[in-house]
């Protein structure tokens, strides 16, 4: 099985060629402002690399973060409409309660609110009503808009009422695009609300994309299909992105913590993604990346729904060194490094020129960091070492020690011993770790709900069943699916001792 | 006159989710809500009890069920009116002012989000004087005032009148099912005379709730420590500081139990228990607070209150103590609210 990896950074993008479990080729390229030509130039050189393997690729796999900027910067989004099935409830907290105002006005369209969704316990709050939904359907087209998101109270426990609106859409709007809350989000109508209608917002933006991405492949001359990478460190078909482009928000880190473990042949431990400006942090549970409990805010917006639970560090190889007074960061060179840095000619001083001082790392005139004072060297190693044991501190669940996975171009920074650390591990191909992570990258399904009068194995089994069904549906071959991830958390002021039980699983792509 | 307007309310966010001890998070939903009212609504007054009249007629409201349900289920101020009205009908008057029973978290925003709805005044008191989690710890349930009728109104055409009942825990009992019918949430309003509430309710819990928001976003506002500029403004005091080591949780009658240990030093541990709310500060074998006393563990850094739901390993935090409130401490009282009445057996102790 020979598949492409590529990771779509702010400042690289990298690929890798992966025979089975072998890394074939690998490379880095500058990304472009349209972030395909970076793609096309990284697949052409693999193809000069090693023609004959390339060739026969059978998958393209891409991590990018250009959904998430997008929103990030505003650009590129569309205006929705929101329909959302409550009434008689929730009518004062209306669709984007809570919104930065400039990102509001870009997108908000049309606002219906109806009767329906269910209670906590799966009952009807009240019927679903065909007529109102019609005539909110005439609206929104009456509006000129494309793009809907729709919500209903308690959908992930009960999503038929969507299930109905959106059959309503569609027969109204029959070239509408639509996203359904239940499929993206958790538990909590207004923050699962909220990632519908980001990801209806984007709908434009990731058809053009991934068109341009498909192009890009064949332009290549490969015979490969093109799939995603998600922000659970597993991948998703082209044509589930285009339908969802939220999934792909936190690619970036997932795509390295994967590759770390592929790499290391670990299933559980810390892993530091060192790069340019940030280090980032995450914790490996069974192979794939921990997902945060909690609300993550994107581009200002509350959202709730799968990602990684990922710490950020103002420290990268770029991370600027002040000398009076003695000073790390936070600021960086970012991808200035090249010009700037004393190593390459430069004049200012930053983290990878201590490395090189430390004879760290062989990097550029060595002899231009030679006058360093071994004191700043000193400090500077100490506040990064103190910073990374800070971090692994925040991402870890017990007191007891932990491997460390040390990935990412900037990954010579990392100590080789750290405390609460039990060993730093460091691994060949590190700083393409996040293209492995795309290229090896797994099928997933996951199941959030409340279970109520059942035991907690029957709740347990129940949801795994689900998520089962959902990982084979996306693609999964049924023999290798296992489970992840298994969370619970009872339930205060609720009858029968109910519980939220959330599972994922993970299998490999059938037939690939 | 001091009125709930956007600063206040977002002051009295914060203070209530310290006020909910641990059994309640910050209620951001239900202050989007009443900013959001506040583009079409007067800010309400916040009035001090004691200029009630003694024959004032004051409505006290409440939510009964599940937070979780409304994260579902938005607050809706609409509906939180809604057994006022239905009140008013059924004893024949017409209300003074609004009040809330309970200060804690989200019912502390939803009786200003009605008094700015029904357009009356909100009295500065509560009666619980923080979160607990069921009616009978109400100082009008301890005082043995007799607290129904009772209105408890469903989001649909469902009203309930609670007409009579034995005791405060028998509300209790008879509003449970009654809520878990009508989706885990119920609007409940009672009425009570200005006389009552200055005699028994715990007087101030607006603007101390107001004061302790104020302290800590103020502090975050200017970088200076918040849990430092929390005791310079109200009584109590930080118990330790330290790193979450492990939290143990389970659920039983509907309430979630368990404790979290903090590391508070090399090998030293702090233990704290909770019941919904927490209830009990342990090192070693000495007891450092207990209901009902308030009990808070804050983010170190932010100041802001953790919901026992929140706590996680390796949270840097301050766990701190804000004394048992005066009415809390009568033996009536502490038989309602102290540890006895949490299933402890040993008596209330002040800490020294």
């Amino acid at each position: 099985m020979i598949r492409i990896g590529i990771d779509v950074g702010g400042t690289n993008t990298d690929a890798v060629l992966v025979d089975g479990t072998n890394v074939v080729s690998s490379l880095k390229t500058s990304t472009t402002e349209d972030v395909t030509t970076g793609v096309e130039r990284a697949l052409a050189k693999l193809m000069d690399n090693s023609p004959e393997v390339a060739r026969s690729a059978s998958a393209v796999i891409i991590g990018t973060t250009h959904f998430v900027n997008a929103v990030v910067e505003r650009r590129e989004l569309e205006r929705v409409a929101s329909l959302r099935l409550c009434l008689p409830a929730s009518a004062s907290v209306r669709p984007f309660s809570g919104w930065p105002a400039d990102l509001r006005d870009l997108v908000r369209g049309e606002v219906v609110l109806l009767p329906g969704g269910h209670e906590i316990d799966g009952r009807e709050i009240s019927p679903f009503n065909p007529e109102a939904t019609y005539e909110a359907a005439r609206r929104i087209a009456d509006a000129g808009i494309e793009s809907v998101a729709i919500s209903a109270a308690f959908s992930p426990i009960r999503a038929d009422h969507e299930n109905r609106a959106a059959a309503i859409v569609r027969e109204v709007m029959p070239g509408a695009r639509i996203t359904l809350s239940r499929d993206l989000g958790r538990l909590g109508l207004l923050e699962r609300e909220n990632v519908a209608l980001l990801n209806a917002a984007l709908g434009k933006l990731a058809r053009k994309t991934t068109a341009a991405f498909r192009e890009a492949i064949r332009t290549s001359q490969l015979n490969a299909k093109l799939y995603l990478t998600q922000n659970d460190g597993t991948l998703i078909s082209a044509e589930t992105a285009e339908q969802y482009p939220v999934l792909c928000f936190a690619s970036g880190p997932t795509n390295s913590m994967r590759g770390a473990a592929f790499l290391s042949g670990m299933t559980d431990a810390a892993v530091v993604d060192v790069g340019g400006t940030t280090s980032d942090i995450g914790i490996l549970k069974n192979g794939f990346p921990r997902e945060a409990n909690s609300i993550v805010e994107v581009g200002g917006v509350r959202t709730l729904f799968r990602m990684p639970d990922v710490v950020s560090l103002a420290l990268g190889g770029g991370t600027r060194v002040y000398t009076n007074p003695l000073r790390l960061g936070p600021d960086s060179l970012g991808f200035r490094l090249v010009e700037r840095a004393r190593i390459f000619g430069g004049s200012e001083l930053c983290a990878t020129d201590i490395a090189v001082a430390r004879g760290l790392i062989r990097l550029g005139d060595p002899a231009r960091v030679r006058d360093i004072d071994p004191r700043v060297m000193e400090l500077v190693s100490q506040e990064a070492k103190s910073r990374l044991e800070a971090g692994v501190d925040r991402v870890k669940t017990s007191p007891d020690d932990i491997p460390l996975i040390a990935v990412g171009g900037g990954s010579f920074l990392v100590p080789k011993t750290l405390h609460g650390v039990s060993e730093v591990v460091f691994v060949p191909h590190h700083d393409v770790a996040n293209a492995i992570g795309a290229a090896i990258a797994q099928v997933s399904g996951e199941v959030d709900q409340v279970f109520s009068d059942l035991s907690r194995a029957e709740a347990i089994e129940s949801a795994t069943a689900l998520a089962r069904a959902r990982a084979e549906e996306a693609g999964a071959a049924s023999s290798s699916v296992s489970v992840v991830d298994i969370e619970e958390l009872p339930l205060a002021y609720m009858p029968g001792n109910s519980r939220r039980v959330r599972v994922r699983v993970a299998g490999n792509l059938a037939g690939v | 006159m001091q009125v709930i307007d956007a600063s206040a309310l977002r002051h009295l966010a914060m203070g209530a989710a310290v006020l909910s001890a641990g059994g309640g998070s910050f209620p951001y939903l239900e202050l989007l809500s009443a900013e959001e009212m506040l583009q079409s609504h007067p800010p309400v007054p916040l009035i001090p009890a004691m200029q009630l009249p003694d024959d004032a007629r004051v409505a006290l409201v409440a939510m009964v069920g599940a937070p979780l349900a409304l994260s579902e289920r938005l607050v809706d101020a609409e509906h939180f009116a809604r057994p006022v009205a239905v009140l008013a009908e059924y004893l024949g008057v017409s209300f003074d002012a609004v009040m809330g029973y309970e200060i804690g978290s989200m019912n502390s925003l939803i009786p200003a989000m009605v008094a700015m709805r029904v357009g009356l005044p909100l009295v500065d008191a509560d009666t619980l004087g923080r979160s607990f989690p069921e009616i009978q710890m109400s100082a009008f349930a301890i005082a043995g005032l007799e607290m129904t009728p009772m209105v408890a109104s469903d989001i649909r055409d469902n009203d309930v009148i609670l007409s009579t009942a034995a005791s405060g825990r028998w509300i209790e009992n008879l509003l449970r099912p009654l809520a878990t019918t009508c989706g885990s949430i119920l609007a409940v309003c009672g009425c009570h005379s200005g006389r009552q509430i200055k005699l028994h309710a715990h007087l101030g819990s607006y603007s101390r709730a107001i004061r302790i928001g104020a302290a800590i976003l103020d502090a975050q506002a200017h970088r200076a420590d918040p849990v430092a500029s929390l005791f310079s403004r109200e009584r109590g005091s930080v118990l330790a500081r330290g790193k979450v080591l492990d939290v143990m949780r389970n659920t039983t009658d509907g309430f979630v139990r368990g404790q979290v240990q903090i590391e508070i030093g090399a090998g030293s541990t702090v233990r704290v228990h909770f019941q919904n709310e927490y209830t009990l500060v342990e090192i070693g074998q000495r007891l450092l607070a207990m209901v009902p006393d308030l009990i808070t563990i804050l983010d170190s850094e932010r100041g802001e209150p953790l919901g026992t739901e929140a706590l996680r390993y390796g949270q840097h935090v301050v766990l701190a103590r804000m004394p048992a409130l005066e009415r809390h401490l009568t033996p009536h009282a502490l038989a309602a609210v102290g540890p006895r009445a949490f299933g402890y057996d040993f008596d209330y102790e002040a800490a020294p």
